[in-house]
């Protein structure tokens, strides 16, 4: 029987495996792929809490969560794209005018 | 039973589709496996007896953006040279199991609850009488976020005419 643990255990993992992945990516794209994933595992974990706890809350929040992702990475891959134009270059690494 | 079986087939797909997004050499096969993972979260959703929400899942994440950030992956990088080389190798192992162990402890010791309330039927409706009633601020909100982003990303990528230095 599939109970709520096993979703949740599930999710840890993939939460997990793009955290991996955002850690060791060096391409901006890479990077943001990655985050998707993480978005995703958060998706897995409201949908179980709200089958197992019959309430429609964790449907709606979900459904705001892909909304938000959407527009996340709309700006994701123009800001992307801006730095490539303009600096030629992808390398996270090497965008470091910030760094203190 | 079946349900059972679908869970632990879904399951295998997406962490198998998720170990290659973050482990592939080549980016563009990543990008790929991303559609396969977010395909596999919606035979998820199908499974948790939520179907609108997979059918979005489909739409938004595997038609859309999926598809965007191969887009953008095709437009920033010479496809001839692919090959993708990581750092933080030690780091990024470390943090991933240190945060996978401490998830999983705390679900397996935690007391969760019996289910309670009433049972709702997760269609299109009782998501239409929520948005329209509890959460009408929020939805809004979204829209408004929606229009910002898209202005925003069309701010950001066009190119500067008259060369602003």
């Amino acid at each position: 029987m599939i109970g709520l643990s096993h979703y949740l255990i599930l999710s840890a993992l993939l939460f997990s495996l793009g955290l991996y992945g955002v850690l060791t990516r060096r391409n901006a794209i890479g990077v943001l792929m990655a985050v998707e994933l993480m978005f995703n595992s958060v998706n897995i974990n409201l949908m179980a809490f709200s089958h197992y706890m019959m309430d429609t809350a964790g449907l709606a929040f979900c459904i705001f969560v892909i909304t938000v992702a959407a527009a996340e990475v709309t700006v994701g891959v123009a800001l992307v794209l801006s730095v490539y134009r303009n600096r030629n270059l992808i390398d996270l690494d090497q965008v470091a005018e910030l760094k203190g | 039973m079946s349900e059972a079986i679908a869970f632990y087939l879904l399951s295998a797909m997406v962490l198998t589709s998720a170990w290659s997004v973050v482990r592939n050499e080549n980016l563009f096969h990543a990008g790929l496996s991303l559609i396969v993972c977010f395909v596999g979260v919606a035979g998820i959703y199908v499974n948790l007896d939520a179907p609108f929400l997979g059918a979005m899942q489909v739409l938004i994440y595997a038609g859309a953006i999926a598809v965007l950030l191969l887009f953008g992956f095709m437009l920033t990088h010479d496809l001839m040279k692919v090959k993708q080389e990581r750092n933080q190798h030690a780091a990024g192992i470390f943090g991933a199991l240190l945060m996978a162990s401490l998830l999983i402890g705390v679900i397996l010791n935690a007391q969760w609850f019996p289910a309670s309330g009433q049972l709702v039927k997760f269609g299109v409706e009782s998501l239409a009488s929520r948005y329209m009633k509890q959460d009408l601020v929020s939805f809004e909100v979204v829209a408004v976020l929606l229009l910002a982003s898209l202005i925003g990303a069309v701010v950001i990528a066009r190119k500067e005419e008259g060369g602003r230095e």
